[in-house]
């Protein structure tokens, strides 16, 4: 495994749970799954790492130990903290979460998302084969 | 030759003075003694007159006879003029007067005792003699000249507004009346001159003149408008009259022809009465402009007035119009207009003292009297007889008193369809002059115009008033219902996304399970039973959203049971201890010494209640702590669960327990929950007669919930 020449990428979810789920769905990938529960830590892997997508849950807490606050989308604040550095611009966003309104998906698709995946919809298979699409696409 | 026309002149001029106040009889005994003045001095100068033309003994007796009545009536109207109490107070000298008078009236006829003579026709003149009691009644009637003059002057003195002014120019007509005629009838006569004993008779011109003058210009017996109306009409039917002898005269002496007096008598007739109108209108006008100056053509007034207040339907506009009007054709600075809705409130207040005029607008004596009288309120009608009016003397004398006070001459009160709206309170004219009959007639024909103008005003107000009312109302109600619906649409994202947070687990769980074919078992485990902890989650969630929706307003069905609520505190606690454990809460419950007493509560839901706040502090206080105690105070058991946790702005403490209302803080929101709880938990405990509040310093600085039980 370690000879393999693995592209990364960075899973920003607070569930913990979720979390098991997606790291144990991309095993069998040829990614390695990086993981940030909050977005300080997500923005920092994603600065000093050279991950090649992030998959990003939108209500997340800004840093470790905060509330979780619905109504700061806390996960766009890091999307556009993201596509603003230029370290990190360059890295496809695939915004993974379950809030399903019209204003959201034009907001992730307007501050650079790539696709929008909503969890409950697709099974952790498919959030793997969505991303290796973009990945191959690159 | 020119005396005697003078007399007759005299004569003339009071009995009209003496007819004209007739006609005006009706209104009361003052104005029937001045006529009877008035008459009685005609008659005295028309006899002097005759005697003077026909020389007959009867003539000149009835000429003294008559004279003797001048100064008892005189004396018997100025008893009337007085007040009451003078009235009463004299009495005595009505008792003595009227018997010396009738006494000097019937001797004046007895041959030998006052006058008497006869025609000398040798010398042409008329001789008289002097009878015995002449001196007796020279001295009566020089005794009643006296009174009338103690009388006039005291009268005069203790009168007030505007009859003493009436009476001042009353004193001194009476006065040089009877000072010329003592001068040539008295004094002279002792020192042997008695050629200008004959200007007697036509002094009294003099009275008359002033009485004119208080006529016209004081509205002394309210006649002003019969005189001014009398002397219209002989002015234009003497000119007529004029006008026919001129023709007669041109076509009998220039013309010198003979035209039937059948057929010139008709056509001079025709012309009379063509040219009687104009005639009349032209020394109507003329009046109007030198001889009463009037300032104000009445019906011009009237319509420019209302064609203005009816131009606008602004309520200040018509107070301004109204006000502007009556100021211009008045001639007065101080006005005030009150409009009465509950009580009156001044509009527009100009000289008068606001606060003061307001007071005795508003006093119940003064609104009493102008709500009844409906009339306009003229000081100097309320100084002179107060009995003329039917209302209570108290509330007369208390207005008459504040008008008095601030010089206030006229209340106009205006009145629709029996409704008194509104009072015009009008200060003294800047020239001092009184109002004349004309000035209030013209003032009741305004106020009715302004009020019916005022009332729409008012009415358009209230309407429009209502209008704006209506409007902010359903802006309101339309503002809230966004509110609501955002509220709702924003409750519906945060519901859909936690319920679908388990739903994720469950399904993404289950389909690794099935397809991942290089699991452990233990991994496999793991994943099955996470899944069956994302069931367990989503049913929660549904049990809270289902329990919020049915709460909404319905009564809740409880069980209650015998329990002990420190116990279940603590078995809430120890459920929560792991959650508390992972949050890196410092979870505390202080369980008092001393027992309490169990009470009656449904226990299942008292437990969801207690949970779903504790639940909420240990989330809100991560890595901070929560500390829970219990305690009893008289028949209540209170709860306090204190964190240290994210305190609330005082805004959501005001919104803290709503359904799907959360303040800007309050969405925050843990993960496993709908945000409903603190909603749930209030229902639940108020359903057993609980109450649930909440305290914060605010942000930042932790809360407290006290909740109590009450022990049953």
């Amino acid at each position: 495994m370690a000879l393999k020449e693995e592209k990364k990428i960075l899973l920003v979810e607070d569930e913990p749970s979720l979390i098991a789920m997606y790291q144990a769905a991309f095993r069998s990938s040829s990614y390695e799954l990086l993981v940030a529960a909050d977005a300080a830590t997500g923005l920092k892997l994603a600065q000093e790492n050279n991950i090649s997508l992030i998959l990003l849950d939108v209500i997340i807490p800004e840093a470790e130990g905060k509330v979780i606050e619905f109504s700061k989308r806390v996960g766009f604040n890091l999307l556009g903290r993201l596509k603003k550095d230029p370290k990190t611009k360059s890295i496809p966003v695939i915004t993974l979460t379950n809030l399903d309104s019209p204003e959201d998906r034009v907001k992730a698709s307007s501050l650079g998302a790539v696709d929008y995946l909503i969890k409950a919809n697709f099974l952790p298979k498919e959030v793997v084969e969505t991303a290796t699409k973009i990945l191959n696409k690159k | 030759m020119l005396l005697k026309n003078v007399i007759l002149f005299a004569g003339v001029i009071n009995l009209l003075l003496g007819l004209i106040v007739w006609k005006k009889v009706t209104k009361s005994k003052t104005n029937f003694a001045f006529s009877l003045l008035g008459l009685s001095t005609s008659a005295w100068a028309i006899f002097n007159y005759l005697f003077e033309t026909f020389h007959t003994k009867l003539l000149l007796q009835s000429a003294y006879s008559f004279g003797a009545l001048v100064p008892t009536i005189g004396l018997f109207w100025l008893l009337n003029v007085g007040k009451e109490n003078y009235k009463k107070k004299l009495t005595w000298l009505r008792v003595i007067i009227i018997p010396i008078s009738l006494f000097l009236f019937v001797i004046s006829y007895v041959d030998g005792w006052i006058v008497s003579g006869e025609y000398n026709n040798l010398s042409n003149v008329f001789e008289i003699k002097i009878g015995s009691l002449y001196y007796v009644y020279a001295l009566c009637v020089f005794i009643l000249i006296l009174f009338l003059l103690a009388i006039s002057y005291l009268l005069q003195k203790n009168s007030e507004g505007l009859q003493r002014i009436q009476l001042k120019y009353i004193s001194i007509g009476i006065w040089s009346f009877s000072l010329i005629v003592i001068l040539v009838s008295f004094i002279l006569p002792l020192f042997g001159i008695i050629r200008f004993a004959k200007l007697d008779s036509p002094s009294s011109l003099l009275f008359v003149t002033f009485s004119a003058y208080a006529i016209i210009r004081h509205r002394f017996m309210d006649i002003r408008l019969i005189i001014r109306r009398t002397t219209v009409y002989v002015a234009a039917t003497i000119v007529v009259l004029m006008l026919g002898l001129l023709i007669y005269w041109f076509q009998a002496n220039i013309l010198n022809s003979n035209i039937p007096a059948g057929i010139l008598g008709p056509i001079v007739l025709l012309i009379g009465i063509i040219i009687f109108g104009p005639l009349k209108n032209y020394f109507n006008q003329f009046a109007n402009k030198y001889f009463f100056t009037s300032i104000y053509d009445y019906q011009k007034t009237l319509d420019k007035f209302s064609s203005d207040v009816t131009s606008t339907i602004n309520l200040a506009e018509v107070v301004g119009v109204t006000i502007k009007t009556i100021q211009q054709t008045m001639q007065i600075d101080n006005i005030g207009l009150f409009v009465k809705n509950k009580h009156y409130q001044p509009i527009e207040i100009f000289g008068f003292d606001e606060k003061e005029l307001s007071k005795m607008v508003s006093n119940p004596r003064c609104r009493n009297f102008i709500t009844e009288l409906r009339k306009p309120i003229v000081y100097d009608e309320l100084a002179g007889n107060i009995r003329d009016f039917k209302q209570p003397q108290e509330e007369i004398e208390y207005t008459r008193e504040q008008m008095r006070g601030m010089n206030v001459a006229i209340v106009l009160p205006l009145v629709t369809k029996e409704n008194l709206i509104s009072c015009v309170i009008m200060g003294k004219k800047i020239s001092g002059d009184a109002y004349t009959h004309e000035d209030i007639r013209l003032l009741e024909s305004l106020s009715n115009q302004a009020a019916i103008s005022i009332e729409n005003a008012r009415l358009y107000n209230e309407v429009e008033g209502f209008n704006q009312t209506l409007k902010r109302k359903v802006d309101d109600a339309t503002k809230r219902l966004r509110e609501l619906l955002k509220i709702k649409s924003d409750f519906l994202t945060v519901a859909s996304h936690q319920l679908r947070t388990p739903t994720s687990i469950v399904r993404g769980m289950l389909s690794l399970v099935i397809e991942e074919k290089d699991l452990s078992s233990e991994e496999r485990e793991k994943f099955i039973s996470q899944a069956y902890e994302g069931i367990n989650r989503l049913e929660r969630i549904i049990h809270e959203l289902l329990n919020a929706t049915e709460l909404e307003g319905k009564k809740m069905k409880l069980d209650f049971k015998k329990t002990r609520v420190e116990d279940t505190i603590e078995e809430i606690v120890s459920n929560l201890s792991p959650l508390a454990e992972q949050l890196k809460v410092k979870l505390a419950f202080n369980k008092p010494i001393r027992s309490i007493s169990k009470t009656l509560a449904d226990p299942i839901k008292l437990k969801e209640a207690i949970t779903n706040i504790i639940d909420n502090a240990i989330h809100y206080s991560a890595e901070g702590e929560v500390e829970i105690s219990v305690r009893r105070k008289q028949d209540q058991i209170i709860i306090e669960v204190k964190d240290t946790g994210i305190g609330m702005s005082k805004n959501d403490q005001r919104m803290l327990f709503t359904k799907f209302s959360r303040g800007e803080g309050i969405l925050q929101i843990h993960p496993n929950g709908t945000g409903l709880g603190l909603f749930i938990a209030k229902k639940m405990l108020e359903a057993m007669g609980g109450t649930i509040t909440a305290e914060s310093k605010g942000k930042g600085k932790g809360s407290k919930f006290t909740l109590t039980i009450p022990i049953k």
